[in-house]
């Protein structure tokens, strides 16, 4: 569904990560490394939010640029740290035109959902985050540290909504920093110094 | 020249400063969003362009206005040399880069990961105007301030093509510019106060009403 062939991003002179090749299918996946490893960086270039500088990248069997114009909106990215606007709940998690509100409630923000998403805490901004993407219907979803933030019943709740997402058929996976989350997915691969590997 | 007449320069000067800002934000909003969500090297270009007009000597747009509006010109059929409208035309044009240029630093000062945002969901450009409206409003406010300010104590462009004419197009720089030339400075002085109070509370009005209305 996703194929990356010798992907490599550079800023600057200096590279991030070079001849990076894998494939991910529906199984859920995670990325591990240390902090600066280009985890991220990986990410966006995945969800079509950042060029890669070398490298093919296949998405549902279209080259990068054929997926950009047709799939723009349906896979997503959620940022590691929290991203609002000024505005209510409701209304940064509306941002595209069907949500699914199951998922909103399953993340816990039924009860702010018309409070002001800037003036919450850190926590609540960060299932905003979550809940933008999760909430979309995306074919895929990639998360940046999706349990950053948050205490254990949300990091559960935001686990619980991942499974229900690639239940439901579309391609999952995020980064951590943590074994134990890493341990949830079904394939994993390591980010480190500059080298993408497959280690289960 | 005190009473209607004053009360008249007033009003004046209110509407050739607040209809140019008015201008100067419709069309100085969706340009800055767009130089901001395009960048390279067309958008710097442009911006470095607006950022020259900033500092453009109201005397030469106002001459170079004249020359457009006067009757032999390639405007003169308009006939608005010597009309308040002549100095609203004038005004808008010098206060469409200021505000742009603080409105395009107001964009600037918003989280630049919400545009990721606005690429990864695929939004509309009305749809990215109103988050970003609603996440710089603050800057964008003390944009029309500056622009207000700008038209409102601003004399070559209001005198050129203005032209100063009693109980028609004479507003408070002129006024002031008209009796220091006579000699009569107190009626100077007390003009000066006059616009100086205006300035004040158009700008206290505003702020106090972002103030109330503040996120």
């Amino acid at each position: 569904m996703i194929s990356a062939r010798g992907l490599g991003k550079r800023y600057g002179d200096r590279w991030v990560f070079r001849g990076a090749s894998f494939d991910l299918d529906r199984r859920p996946a995670v990325f591990v490394g240390p902090n600066g490893s280009g985890k991220t960086t990986l990410l966006k270039i995945l969800s079509l939010a950042l060029e890669p500088t070398e490298g093919e990248l296949r998405l549902f069997g279209m080259s990068r640029e054929e997926a950009a114009a047709r799939l723009r909106g349906r896979v997503l990215y959620a940022h590691q740290e929290p991203v609002v606007f000024r505005g209510t709940v409701r209304q940064n998690v509306a941002l595209c035109g069907d949500v699914d509100w199951e998922v909103v409630e399953a993340l816990g923000l039924a009860p702010v959902l018309d409070q002001k998403a800037h003036l919450l805490s850190s926590g609540w901004k960060k299932l905003v985050t979550v809940a933008r993407v999760a909430a979309c219907r995306p074919i895929a979803a990639f998360f940046d540290e999706p349990t950053a933030f948050l205490d254990r019943d949300k990091r559960e709740a935001v686990y619980a909504v991942l499974e229900m997402l690639w239940r439901r058929g579309a391609l999952v996976a995020w980064s951590t920093h943590y074994p134990p989350e890493a341990d949830r997915a079904e394939e994993a691969y390591e980010v480190i110094d500059g080298v993408v590997r497959k280690i289960r | 020249m005190w009473d209607s007449e004053l009360l008249g320069v007033v009003l004046n000067s209110l509407y050739v400063s607040f209809l140019p800002t008015l201008v100067a934000v419709a069309l100085g909003t969706p340009l800055a969003l767009w130089l901001y969500l395009r960048g390279g090297r067309a958008a710097v270009v442009l911006e470095a362009l607006f950022n020259g007009l900033v500092a453009m000597p109201t005397v030469l747009l106002g001459l170079l206005l004249y020359l457009l509006l006067s009757r032999s010109g390639p405007l003169g059929f308009l006939n608005l040399l010597y009309t308040l409208d002549a100095v609203v035309l004038g005004h808008s044009l010098l206060v469409l880069p200021l505000y742009l240029s603080f409105a395009l630093s107001a964009f600037r000062s918003a989280d630049p990961r919400l545009v990721e945002v606005f690429e990864i969901f695929a939004l509309g450009r009305a749809k990215r105007l109103v988050i970003l409206v609603s996440e710089t409003w603050r800057g964008l406010l003390a944009a029309g301030v500056a622009a207000f300010g700008r038209a409102l104590g601003e004399l070559g462009v209001a005198l050129v093509l203005g032209g100063d004419i009693r109980y028609r197009t004479r507003v408070l720089t002129t006024a002031i510019a008209h009796e220091t030339m006579l000699g009569n400075w107190d009626a100077a002085v007390t003009l000066g106060v006059v616009l100086l109070s205006v300035s004040f509370a158009v700008s206290a009005s505003v702020y106090a009403l972002g103030y109330r209305f503040r996120g």
